[in-house]
């Protein structure tokens, strides 16, 4: 009773003072259908988002890579909001016509405005050009004029309102792009708005209760935890799986979450590892560069056995398709074995049609493994394993800006910002590599590096290198690491004793590598050396500012294992 | 009610939206002014040259109109190319010269000419697809700024004098005078020497109200290359001559502090004042006359853009 007469007050308290817009809309949605027309609105957005407007928020991590703090708080800030003629006009009009009740209430709506502005501003709405960003025109319109007036005004005081609607604007633009930003692990790569529809849940969160939204919130609570417990995506072949009866689909849901757990956790270490390395100074980034077709590399896929069960005694055999995709003329020689656990003993199968293949460009071979009569598994489940060991290379380059040193001194004692002088965007370059089972990351000095016009001159400068595994699978062996510098460095090589080489061109001495095979060849791994100046000209060139690139390729061996769980009966 | 405000309120933002701020140029009625205006040299890459994307081994151009929108002519200019030596060769030198004139009252249109230069994508790595490129355009070259204005001599600074003042010593503004370093105010003030004459002192505020940076005179051929570059290379002004009634600077009649200017953050003054030997008398009436000032300096600006290199088809 008494929450009825609440919400019945709130209902007239708002058709009296709130409903900034389209007041019948909001009391027939709110009065009569408890917001499920504002739900299924925003289904339509999510709906929209995904087959064509393609909004995705805003990279503000990217916005702040293109602009210094204080061009991003005077054109944002300042200008976007402090000296905005509208959004002042606004204020005023909201004081002397809404007329807040108290402080507080004027105080959310001056921060809601204002984050208003500060998502238009970087959106680009505020200009006739950027009315083209529809999807952040639409979504913006929805979160004010749906979510807000007609769903959290009725259940939430106007200041709780105000405030949840700039959580809402928050996390609606900017929330998915700075966790992929700080949390680049493929492991947490679904939280996207794809699978977190966000406007959708937040409708459904605040309307009114009702038994379609009840059933529509446990059904997606239901969806989300099927999604993490059965990995990313549903494939027709753990459909099958399921049909094999309650045990084999337990202890295969199992081994999964156990798996995705396994994977989180990984990533949790992974990342603990390159924190602990970042934190020491010696873990270098780089990005991975964007492949047109397919992704470099090979690959096992679709494995799995050719029964349900097998008996006793009879031959097992299990397929796979080993997939290869390389950009080089040179071919890649890929191995192929198999294994099978029996008891505490792995067991080798034996492959068909070659356990040797010969990759160029791209190739898909169709593989057999058997393990014939005589092998005699116990009866119960067991692991199987693809191998594939292949020799790969990846690519990486760093791009660097160079300046004489003394210009550079003049130019920055004048205040003057030298890559924005000469129009160069990309300001901090990160080192980018090939796609591949192994990611390098380089770093030098923070550009543009003064260099003295005589080499006589001090001269301080650095390449850090570091190696990490990209995939799940392990780095056999290290086969080579070279390394070219821009023209006119070398380095110095009293310094840096575990390269070889002269002028640009450097590779990591052979002693060095094999003392890392010997070892169990860990990753992340890094190098680091100081630079000397050879010749300055050929480095500056004959222009205001020079572009030049560091540039590293690694040669190794990388393994990949593919598992699959057979199960084998007592036969007769 | 609530429908009334809300009209008035989109009205109101709209009018507000509509309006375009004045710079505070003032359009001549009658005759052309050409010497208006901070614009100066414009470079402008054409849209396709370079072209998006470029194939390893092609060969390609880059084309770039340079526009002089000011009134003053441009001798002796540098262009210079920068771009990426690990992935693109040039044709030919990176490096061209150009003149273009300035406005004039019988030709106020702005001159341009179109500078191109021919590169050749390399090889981008065996394992990479496409590689981001970009190519730098610098343009270096000397300029000058003239402002011609009346200026009141007041012979009786303390209105001793039972007449009326023909003028009043007043600050001066200015928007432009057709080039991107412009005289953007003048302070007149009157010293009254001992013997009662007077000595006019302007204080003559300049601003740099280009996209460009103000370099020296006559080092524009270091500034456009990878020559050492000293603090005096950079955002410096010569003052050549100021004149006023019989009295100039180039024959030492007029003193002016500092004759070179440096600029900090975009602008600085000098201070020129009569001689004292000179000093005009106060017996003289007060009167208006012409202010004529010129100075000297270099500017340069870039444009950049950026493109891709994709791996050949073979």
């Amino acid at each position: 009773m008494q929450k009825t007469l609440y919400h019945d007050k709130m209902l007239e308290e708002n058709t009296q003072t709130n409903s900034t817009f389209a007041p019948s809309l909001v009391q027939k949605t709110v009065g009569s259908k408890g917001g499920i027309f504002i739900f299924f609105i925003a289904v339509l957005i999510y709906i929209v988002d995904f087959v064509w407007l393609r909004f995705d928020g805003i990279n503000i991590v990217n916005a702040l890579r293109h602009m210094t703090v204080p061009n991003f708080l005077y054109d944002i800030v300042y200008k976007g909001i402090v000296i905005n003629v509208v959004f002042w006009i606004i204020l005023v009009f909201v004081y002397f016509f809404r007329k807040p009740e108290n402080k507080e209430e004027f105080l959310s709506v001056l921060l809601l405005v204002a984050a208003t502005f500060f998502v238009v501003t970087l959106a680009g709405l505020n200009r006739i050009a950027g009315l083209s960003n529809l999807g952040a025109l639409i979504h913006l319109l929805f979160i004010f004029f749906g979510l807000r007036n007609g769903v959290l005004t009725k259940k939430f005081s106007k200041i709780d309102a105000n405030y949840y609607t700039i959580l809402i604007i928050f996390l609606d633009f900017f929330a998915f792009n700075l966790i992929n930003s700080i949390f680049p692990w493929k492991e947490i790569q679904f939280v996207n708005r794809i699978v977190i529809p966000l406007l959708p849940i937040s409708t459904l969160i605040y309307i009114d209760e009702s038994t379609f939204r009840n059933y529509f919130l446990f059904g997606i609570t239901i969806f989300y935890i099927l999604l993490v417990l059965h990995t990313y995506s549903v494939n027709a072949n753990y459909q099958e799986l399921l049909s094999r009866g309650e045990i084999e689909s337990g202890q295969e849901a199992l081994d999964k979450a156990g798996g995705n757990l396994m994977n989180f956790w990984k990533g949790i270490l992974t990342g603990w590892n390159e924190s602990q390395a970042i934190i020491r100074g010696d873990y270098y980034t780089g990005q991975v560069e964007q492949y047109e077709n397919e992704p470099l590399g090979v690959f096992l896929e679709d494995v799995e056995a050719s029964d349900e069960v097998f008996l006793q005694n009879e031959t097992i055999t299990i397929w796979a398709n080993l997939k290869a995709y390389t950009l080089e003329d040179k071919e890649i020689k890929v191995n192929v074995s198999c294994a099978l656990k029996n008891g505490t003993k792995w067991i080798e199968g034996s492959i068909s049609p070659s356990r040797v293949f010969t990759v160029n460009s791209y190739d898909e071979e169709f593989i057999t493994c058997n393990f014939g009569q005589e092998v005699s598994s116990e009866p119960g489940y067991h692991n199987v394993i693809f191998n594939a060991t292949f020799d790969f290379k990846t690519q990486s380059y760093l791009k660097t800006y160079y300046i004489e040193k003394e210009r550079k001194r003049t130019l920055t004692s004048q205040d003057i910002d030298i890559l924005t002088e000469y129009e160069i965007t990309e300001r901090d370059p990160v080192a980018r590599f090939t796609a591949g089972p192994l990611k390098m990351g380089m770093e030098t000095t923070t550009p543009p590096v003064g260099v003295p016009k005589d080499e006589k001159e001090a001269f301080s400068s650095y390449i850090g290198l570091t190696l990490d595994n990209n995939w799940d699978g392990n780095v056999i062996k290290l086969n080579s690491v070279s390394l070219t510098l821009p023209s006119g460095l070398t380095f110095d090589k009293n310094i840096c004793t575990y390269f070889d080489g002269s002028g640009s061109n450097y590779n990591l001495k052979s002693d060095e590598i094999t003392q890392d095979n010997k070892k169990e060849f860990s990753l992340p791994k890094s190098y680091k050396c100081s630079l000397k100046l050879d010749n300055s000209n050929n480095l500056l060139g004959s222009t205001p500012i020079s572009i030049k690139y560091f540039k590293a390729d690694v040669d190794y061996t990388y393994q990949i294992q593919e598992k699959t769980r057979i199960q084998v009966k007592k036969s007769g | 009610m609530d429908k009334i405000k809300t009209i008035f309120l989109i009205i109101l933002t709209i009018t507000l939206a509509a309006c375009t701020s004045n710079n505070g140029d003032d359009t001549p009625i009658t005759d052309i002014d050409v010497y208006r205006g901070t614009d100066g040299l414009e470079i402008e890459i054409f849209d396709g040259s370079p072209p998006l994307d470029v194939y390893e081994g092609e060969t390609f151009q880059v084309v770039a109109q340079l526009t002089n929108k000011g009134a003053y002519p441009i001798h002796d200019g540098i262009l210079v190319l920068t771009y990426e030596e690990d992935y693109v060769e040039p044709i030919g030198a990176p490096v061209e010269g150009f003149e273009l004139k300035g406005k004039e009252i019988y030709d106020p249109s702005d001159h341009n000419t179109i500078k191109s230069f021919f590169l050749t994508a390399k090889n981008i790595g065996s394992l990479s697809n496409t590689h981001p490129s970009i190519i730098l355009v610098t343009a270096c070259h000397d300029y000058m700024t003239k402002l011609s204005t009346e200026v009141c001599i007041d012979t009786d600074p303390h209105n001793l004098k039972t007449i009326e003042n023909l003028c009043e010593l007043d600050t001066l503004s200015f928007s432009g005078q057709g080039g991107p370093v412009t005289v953007s105010r003048i302070e007149q003030k009157m010293l009254v020497d001992s013997n009662g004459g007077v000595r006019p002192q302007f204080k003559i505020y300049i601003e740099n109200k280009g996209r460009g940076e103000v370099v020296s005179s006559g080092k524009i051929g270091d500034v456009c290359s990878s020559e050492t570059l000293n603090r005096t290379d950079i955002n410096g002004i010569i003052l050549k001559n100021i004149s006023f009634s019989r009295y100039s600077m180039k024959n030492n009649q007029i003193e002016c502090i500092p004759k070179n200017l440096r600029l900090i953050d975009g602008e600085d003054h000098f201070i020129c004042s009569l001689r004292e030997s000179l000093s005009i008398s106060s017996d003289r009436s007060p009167f208006i006359t012409g202010l004529y000032l010129e100075f000297d300096y270099g500017y340069t600006l870039t444009k950049s853009r950026e493109f891709e290199i994709k791996k050949s088809r073979k």
